[in-house]
């Protein structure tokens, strides 16, 4: 039999300083989370000092965010359930098969790629109408989606060469690609987007360019025939039972993206009949949006430098330092989200500033950011606590958790309030359902640990 | 003789357990089924109750899905996916150190490469099932159909994730039997001719 090359299970989970461990795990997750979500607020950034157009472009962008939702949406379908059929294999040292896996999810990545694009672009009009954009702000959002489509293939491919180096054990390999991604795109969209004169396309066309050369490393990466797991001849020809088990897991990520488009879709909606200028709340949201998330994505990543360390002494039955862990990251997520909710109070203007140069810009999108910022401090614990239950293993408390703050309370609130209070009512049913989450946290939080004081674990 | 897996998969209710059990008295050998929940919590520190939730179920639900994808991914030691992966390390140990028989759990694709494996299929007619499960858990026979039932979803659902082969489909093994032909006791006498023959 083959010698035993995976790594065992680290015992150092159950046995040192917290504190460390926490750091140890979350810091190189936060580095990519972070990273990623760079990305979008630098292209924000960019295409918001373009000259005399600045707002309108920015509106324009900010209708084509439903668009990178549903393309991530089938992305993180093939993505997502590509990397966890990999990684099983990879657990059972199965590398034939996992071959087989990786060269379907670069057919399949292409496939819908291609397929996602091409419809997209027959429609692309009508849809982005439909998303909320205006004549005013349509010839921006079509000129950045245009690119953006034409490399939608590469995106795909990019995205899910890099969920499968993460499960193919080179998680350093996948950080340096995003990492590489981020930097070039600081390079090329300025030159494109001023030097150059080519605007808003500039800005997708920096995007597509930073991919492209990114996805030539990783490819380079994964034909090393060293390694175990890596491309060749005969992998590529799609399997019915692979293809079948990829869209079994991806199915529900991808639902929970179209979700998140849903959501997006109707807040630009929102803003656009109710606001006394639609292009301009839009494009306040684009921005408001842009900078919470930076914020969200910081927590996200210090629970999923949780949860290892949680999983593991709950596995273990160390519940004290289970309780400690998630006290810990709490407190973390909280400092995240509390500075963010400082910034967005007390300097929106400054953070606005950076997005764009248009006064009346400047001034709704640091009102909206205001607004939508009202409870941030506690979404740093809904989000952790969120996590925490999925990292014990309470699967169906998790989802429910994570999808009341984005969906089952948003939806209803987005489509209610406004009736009442018109534009604001949009605005506040944000921090109104960020608040009933974090409510809802608090009671299904403190009723496990009623449940765990009556089993006599965790005092 | 050297080191040698017999590999057992069964349907719910066939007898397969009791068959498993005979022949490892027959051969002098001991079977892990529940009992490798407990070398793999004792190898890995984790406690056997979570290896024993996660045990021979469907591990793909909707929302267990959903839920990988929100955290970004899933690290946790409470994930089915990475519990599975250190119950299979702690089998393929079990078995590189001493002859045994190994019961369910996708033992013969995670043991596939030793080797000295067998693996056995043991199915039965549906009324011996029916009958067999009602009178183990004490139930009525609808009760015991609607158990069967699961049982049979769930077994085939957890071996087809985990595996690459199908569940109880004749390919995946080397010998297929219904204990209903030559009854327990004579099945085992089968298998164990089988394995004189082969050894």
């Amino acid at each position: 039999m083959n010698k035993s090359n995976q790594p065992k299970v680290p015992t150092e989970l159950g046995t040192e300083k917290i504190g460390k461990l926490l750091m140890q795990y979350a810091i190189p997750a936060i580095i990519a989370q972070t990273a990623s979500s760079l990305y979008h607020m630098i292209d924000s950034i960019f295409i918001g000092h373009i000259p005399d157009v600045g707002a309108f472009a920015i509106s324009g962008l900010a209708t084509t965010f439903p668009f990178m939702n549903l393309s991530a949406a089938f992305g993180a379908m093939v993505g997502v359930g590509g990397a966890t059929q990999l990684s099983v294999r990879l657990g059972q040292r199965d590398y034939d098969s996992a071959k087989t896996i990786l060269g379907n999810l670069v057919t399949l990545n292409i496939l819908v790629g291609i397929i996602f694009a091409t419809v997209s672009l027959l429609f692309l009009d009508d849809i982005l109408i439909f998303f909320g954009a205006s004549e005013q702000t349509l010839p921006f959002a079509r000129a950045f989606m245009e690119i953006i489509l034409l490399g939608n293939a590469v995106t795909h491919l990019y995205l899910g060469i890099n969920a499968a180096l993460r499960s193919a054990g080179h998680p350093k390999q996948a950080m340096y690609a995003t990492i590489l991604t981020v930097c070039m795109n600081i390079i090329l969209a300025p030159l494109f987007i001023y030097i150059f004169g080519w605007g808003i396309r500039g800005a997708a066309l920096a995007t597509i360019l930073a991919q492209s050369i990114t996805l030539i490393w990783q490819i380079k990466l994964l034909s090393n025939p060293d390694e175990l797991l890596h491309l060749q001849r005969g992998i590529y020809k799609l399997r019915k039972n692979i293809v079948k088990g990829i869209l079994t897991i991806g199915m529900s990520p991808f639902f929970i993206n179209v979700a998140a488009c849903i959501v997006v879709i109707i807040v630009n909606k929102g803003l656009r009949s109710y606001s006394d200028n639609g292009d301009m709340s839009i494009a306040a949201y684009g921005i408001a949006n842009r900078v919470q998330f930076i914020f969200v994505m910081v927590v996200l990543g210090f629970t999923q430098g949780m949860q290892p360390i949680v999983g593991y002494n709950y596995g273990a039955r160390l519940f004290i330092r289970v309780k400690e862990t998630l006290k810990l990251t709490i407190i973390w997520g909280t400092i995240v989200t509390t500075v963010g909710f400082l910034i967005s109070e007390f300097m929106p203007e400054i953070v606005a500033r950076a997005f764009t140069t248009d006064e009346a810009l400047i001034e709704s999108s640091a009102r909206a950011l205001r607004i939508i910022s009202l409870v941030m401090p506690v979404i740093g614990f809904q989000l952790v606590t969120t996590n925490f239950f999925q990292s014990i293993g309470k699967v169906n408390k998790s989802i429910f958790l994570s999808l009341t703050r984005q969906m089952l309370f948003l939806m209803p609130l987005l489509l209610i309030l406004p009736l009442f209070w018109g534009e604001e009512g949009v605005w506040y049913s944000m921090p109104i359902s960020d608040f009933i989450a974090a409510v809802l946290t608090v009671v299904l939080l403190v009723q496990q640990f009623k449940e765990w004081r009556k089993e006599n674990i965790m005092n | 003789m050297k080191n040698y897996v017999i590999s057992i998969g069964r349907e719910l209710g066939s007898g397969g357990k009791e068959i498993a059990e005979k022949l490892a008295h027959k051969l002098g050998i001991p079977v892990y089924d529940k009992k490798l929940l407990e070398a793999a919590a004792q190898e890995s520190g984790i406690d056997a109750s979570a290896f024993e939730h996660a045990d021979e179920k469907e591990s793909t639900s909707f929302f267990g899905n959903i839920l990988g994808y929100i955290g970004g991914s899933n690290d946790s030691y409470m994930a089915s996916d990475r519990l599975f992966q250190i119950q299979s390390e702690a089998m393929r140990n079990i078995a590189g150190q001493c002859s045994c028989i190994t019961v369910g759990r996708c033992s013969e694709y995670v043991l596939r490469e030793h080797n000295c494996l067998i693996s056995i299929f043991i199915t039965a007619d549906r009324n011996d099932r029916i009958q067999r499960i009602m009178q183990k858990d004490g139930l009525d026979e609808q009760a015991a159909i609607e158990r069967m039932q699961k049982g049979d979803k769930q077994r085939r659902s957890y071996h087809d994730y985990y595996a690459t082969t199908e569940w109880g489909a004749a390919r995946t093994y080397d010998l297929c039997i219904n204990s209903s032909r030559l009854g327990i006791d004579g099945t085992v006498d089968f298998i164990f001719e089988y394995i004189k023959r082969l050894w």
